[in-house]
């Protein structure tokens, strides 16, 4: 198993330049999961780790040494892709057997690697069948078995489960986070669904525009968003994010005011605010609450029922739309008015160019 | 770990560090030329030397098999083709048979094309029967057609007779030697331009005809309307393709008429086989072939520069 | 009854007739075959009085047991066979290797040679026949199989053809090959060439019927009999059709070099049709 580092790592196309300045280290069986939206380059990035594009300024290194001249196939990687890319006229045994063929392993030694990936991946009773007769859960089992048996030093997953259903990526999941614990191996993981992200990794790095917005752990992220970005990427529903003007500062403590003129009290990094600065709140759905004597009101316009939990869409008396998350079997009527009180939990504060002013420890009064 | 948000720099257009012709880059150029030598030795060879040469020779007073006339003639025998009645005889007549056979070709192939496409066993057998006739060989093709045309032992003669006229003597006759070549071709080569309308049709989304069924729309309006223009390209295509081919008419014209009569079915390719391999003038036979591969050439172009103005209107 | 279903109804009727119309002209056309036939199993003196009837009574297979013994049809057919075969397998190897450096690989001047060999496909056989005819002479190599199958076998609509349908395989396939550690030759050879079937079947039809039909090269480059491929032979018998041969042996032969092609039509049509469909797309 081997770490990777990115030193920056930059790719152009002509005068287009898709990834600027790109540095991240990536640890022993560490699973690290980049993420982001369509074309913010994290599957150029994946690739360039991969060897199958040429990096145009920067380093890689993968166990500790440079691999951009090395050609992708003597890197010691395996890649799952998202469209699978199973040889479809072999059959399963023959597409996991292919590359370890390739470069003389002998039969003995090839028949047992497959035997112990088909074991891991319930692959058995597929072996001989070829992948157009399969599912596509079946056949992303199948490429990922492909993978195993080369026992690389780097796994790396291109969106791999994009393809599938709902459900079955729900299954993919946690059986990808099954395989890197069983496995213990390096894994690089790709998608531009932040639920995988979360779920899955022990640190995601937020790409947009080729540019890493934030690397942490997933809570970290949650709870410490860097900026406007990555506080509005991660978590689901979106961050409410209401705008405002500081009315006071002094020190630690702030007061904004929002939305009608509602004040909220914030605790912001000291120096950070002052009076009359415009800036936006950021409140996570599940910090409001519907309370008679709230100090926001809305509108309700739509009411999602998820059985558990209700999530009422309302415009706000500013016109600003926010999401909160209920808990309550009768939750208020459709074209009614609500008011809203906000809870405790972490409040976000941003400044006019979107960095996050908010005390690390808390934004708690 | 939490990274400072990045200040995104803006974009330069910085040189690379690295030389592009890495040693990866270069093995698989080597592979390339690999993979690509075969074709190319064979290709310059026996079509790019030989079509360069034909030019050469086309400047030479040539003989087919006395090594000793090759004689520097320069423009010579493109001056003699200029003057040559028989040339002209012979552009004219192979204009002629694409006047002829290319319209009829296809508009043939297209009705045809539209009366098999959809479903039925009767439609297959028929599409089947259609295709069929373009495999076999101009030889089997000029022997059948020879046959069927024959003033004495033919097909379509009794049915004159029985009509109480007189049966024309198609292949001997200079009105109608050149028709007849044109109706032997007709039903040789319908096969190719109808599968490929047959694909033009049958890419049509079925959803433009059925919007029209309910716009209550006729028959002959929905072939004007939707058919025709979604198959414009293919059109064109057929239409090229036909130009090109027909100009290139021989195995019909040498083996049904051999050029007769009095030269009234002489076509260009006849001309430059006779001029070549019975006047052993292969200087000269080359410098028609020469005339001959400019008049197609413009023609296509022609067509193709025609079709992409109709595209753009 | 409704507007619309008197229009149906009346669409049935002239759908109907439209299809009894092509059947009609279909028969018409298929006509001359059966003739052709009907006469190949008729007595030669029969024909001498009369060629007409499509049923062949009085029935003989003398015309084509003659074939065998006294003409030079089968040996005509084996030059064919050989010929056809051949320069079939090499437009394969040559063009899938081509197209697929074409389709994936980079090398310099790519764009150039891209360009040159579709330049060629504007070159007419007519253009070049007789330089080719001369050079083969230089080298003596005319009367062989060598000279009827090599002129034919760089065809750049070949190349072009295995070209179009290698870019169609995704990408990916051969970057999963490549961290494979599959070589470019393994990679064209293990997983390209087999996913190619269908494009490598209708190239290697048309260029068999194109090879057993090729007329005007033969013509002049094979002058012996004994070398001549089928339809050369049937070419070089019909100028004596008024003599010796005997119209019954004469439309035997016809048939006879026709019965592989046809055969081969009729269980491969389905794969011409969608040859035909795949390289109307370019």
């Amino acid at each position: 198993m081997a770490d990777v580092a990115l030193r920056g790592v930059s790719k152009s196309y002509g005068t287009v330049d898709v990834i600027h300045d790109v540095s991240l280290d990536v640890g022993h069986g560490e699973f690290v999961v980049f993420v982001g939206p369509s074309g913010c380059g994290k599957s150029t990035l994946l690739r360039m780790i991969a060897g199958l594009e040429e990096v145009t300024r920067g380093d890689v290194l993968i166990g500790g040494a440079q691999v951009n001249d090395v050609a992708a196939r003597d890197r010691g990687v395996a890649m799952v892709f998202q469209n699978y890319a199973l040889y479809p006229h072999m059959s399963v045994r023959e597409n996991m057997a292919f590359g370890l063929r390739n470069i003389g392993t002998p039969r003995p030694e090839v028949d047992q690697r497959i035997a112990r990936a088909a074991e891991i991946l319930q692959l058995d009773p597929y072996l001989d069948r070829k992948p157009r007769a399969m599912s596509g859960g079946q056949r992303q089992r199948v490429a990922i078995g492909r993978a195993i048996v080369r026992e690389p030093e780097v796994f790396l997953f291109d969106e791999p489960l994009s393809n599938l259903d709902a459900a079955l990526r729900v299954q993919m999941r946690t059986e990808i986070a099954r395989l890197h614990h069983r496995l213990g191996a390096t894994m690089i993981y790709v998608t531009h669904d932040q639920t995988e992200a979360m779920t899955m990794a022990d640190r995601i790095v937020v790409l947009r525009a080729g540019v890493i917005e934030q690397v942490g752990a997933p809570l970290d992220l949650y709870e410490r968003p860097a900026n406007l970005f990555v506080a509005g990427f991660l978590g689901s529903p979106k961050m409410n994010f209401l705008q405002g003007r500081v009315t006071s500062a002094q020190g630690t403590e702030a007061e904004v005011e929002v939305a009608g003129g509602v004040r909220l009290p914030v605790r912001v990094r000291a120096g950070a605010a002052s009076p009359g600065d415009g800036v936006t709140l950021g409140l996570r759905p599940e910090l409001f609450t519907v309370a008679p004597d709230g100090p926001i009101l809305g509108r309700i316009e739509v009411v999602e029922q998820l059985g558990s939990t209700q999530l009422a869409y309302a415009t706000l008396a500013d016109g600003t739309p926010a999401v909160a998350e209920l808990r309550d079997r009768r939750p208020p009527a459709v074209g009614s008015e609500a008011r809203f009180a906000i809870g405790p939990g972490i409040r976000h504060l941003f400044d006019a160019q979107g960095h996050a002013i908010t005390l690390p420890e808390g934004g708690l009064p | 770990m939490t990274a400072a948000p990045q200040v995104r720099t803006l974009p330069l257009a910085e040189p690379r560090t690295r030389a592009p012709r890495s040693p990866a880059r270069r093995r698989e150029g080597l592979t390339a030329f690999l993979f690509l030598a075969p074709f190319l030795a064979v290709y310059l060879l026996f079509l790019i030397y030989p079509f360069f040469k034909g030019i050469w020779i086309s400047l030479h007073d040539w003989d087919l098999m006395d090594d000793s006339i090759r004689e520097w003639w320069g423009f010579l025998n493109y001056s003699d083709l200029w003057a040559d009645p028989i040339f002209w005889q012979a552009t004219r007549n192979t204009l002629y048979f694409v006047a002829l056979t290319v319209p009829s070709m296809t508009v043939l192939s297209l009705l045809l094309a539209l009366a098999v496409s959809g479903g039925g066993r009767v439609r297959a057998v028929c599409r089947t029967i259609f295709l069929m006739s373009s495999v076999f060989s101009v030889t089997v093709v000029t022997l059948i057609w020879t046959m069927v045309l024959s003033t004495d032992r033919g097909l379509i003669a009794p049915v004159f007779q029985a009509l109480g006229f007189e049966p024309i003597n198609f292949l001997g006759s200079p009105t109608w030697a050149m028709p007849s070549l044109t109706v032997t071709t007709l039903w040789w080569g319908v096969g190719l331009p109808m599968a490929l309308f047959l694909a033009a049709l049958g890419a049509i989304p079925r959803e433009l005809y059925e919007a029209a069924e309910l716009d209550h729309a006729s028959r002959w309006t929905v072939f004007w309307r939707i058919t025709l223009p979604s198959i414009r390209h293919t059109l064109v295509l057929v239409l090229i393709l036909q130009i090109v081919g027909q100009f290139q008419i021989f195995g019909q014209a040498q083996l049904m008429t051999n050029g007769g009569p009095s030269g009234m079915t002489r076509t260009l390719v006849l001309y430059i086989y006779d001029t070549a391999f019975r006047d052993w003038l292969v200087g000269y036979a080359a410098a028609i072939a020469l005339a001959l591969f400019a008049m197609m050439f413009l023609f296509s172009m022609l067509q193709l520069w025609l079709g992409r103005r109709g595209e753009e209107s | 009854m409704s507007a619309a279903a008197t229009r149906s109804g009346a669409r049935l009727w002239v759908d109907r007739l439209l299809v009894a119309v092509t059947a009609l002209v279909a028969l018409l056309w298929i006509l001359p075959v059966v003739w052709v036939l009907a006469m190949s199993l008729k007595p030669n003196e029969v024909l001498q009085r009369s060629t007409w009837g499509f049923v062949p009574t009085p029935f003989t297979l003398d015309n084509y047991i003659s074939l065998f013994r006294v003409s030079q049809v089968p040996r005509w057919l084996m030059n064919s066979a050989i010929v056809a075969v051949v320069m079939t397998v090499a437009v394969l190897v040559v063009s899938s290797l081509a197209g697929y450096a074409f389709a994936r690989l980079r090398f310099p001047f790519k764009r150039t040679l891209f360009v040159l060999m579709i330049a060629g496909l504007m070159i007419p056989e007519q253009a070049v026949f007789l330089p080719l005819h001369q050079m083969f002479a230089d080298w003596g190599v005319h009367n062989t199989h060598f000279s009827l199958v090599t002129p034919r076998v760089a065809v750049p609509i070949g190349v072009f053809l295995m070209m179009q349908f290698f870019r169609a395989v995704p990408k990916e396939l051969e970057e999963a090959a490549e961290l494979d550690h599959a070589s470019r030759f393994t990679i064209f050879w293990k997983i390209m060439l087999p996913l190619s079937l269908p494009a490598l079947t209708t190239l290697g039809l048309f260029t068999f019927i194109h090879a057993w039909n090729d007329f005007l090269w033969p013509l002049v480059s094979a002058t012996r009999a004994d070398m001549y491929t089928v339809t050369l032979g049937l070419g070089s018998i019909q100028g004596n059709f008024a003599q010796s041969l005997g119209l019954g042996s004469m439309m035997a032969s016809a048939v006879f070099a026709s019965i592989p092609i046809v055969v081969l039509f009729l269980i491969f049509q389905r794969y011409i049709v969608a040859g035909v469909a795949m390289s109307a797309g370019k």
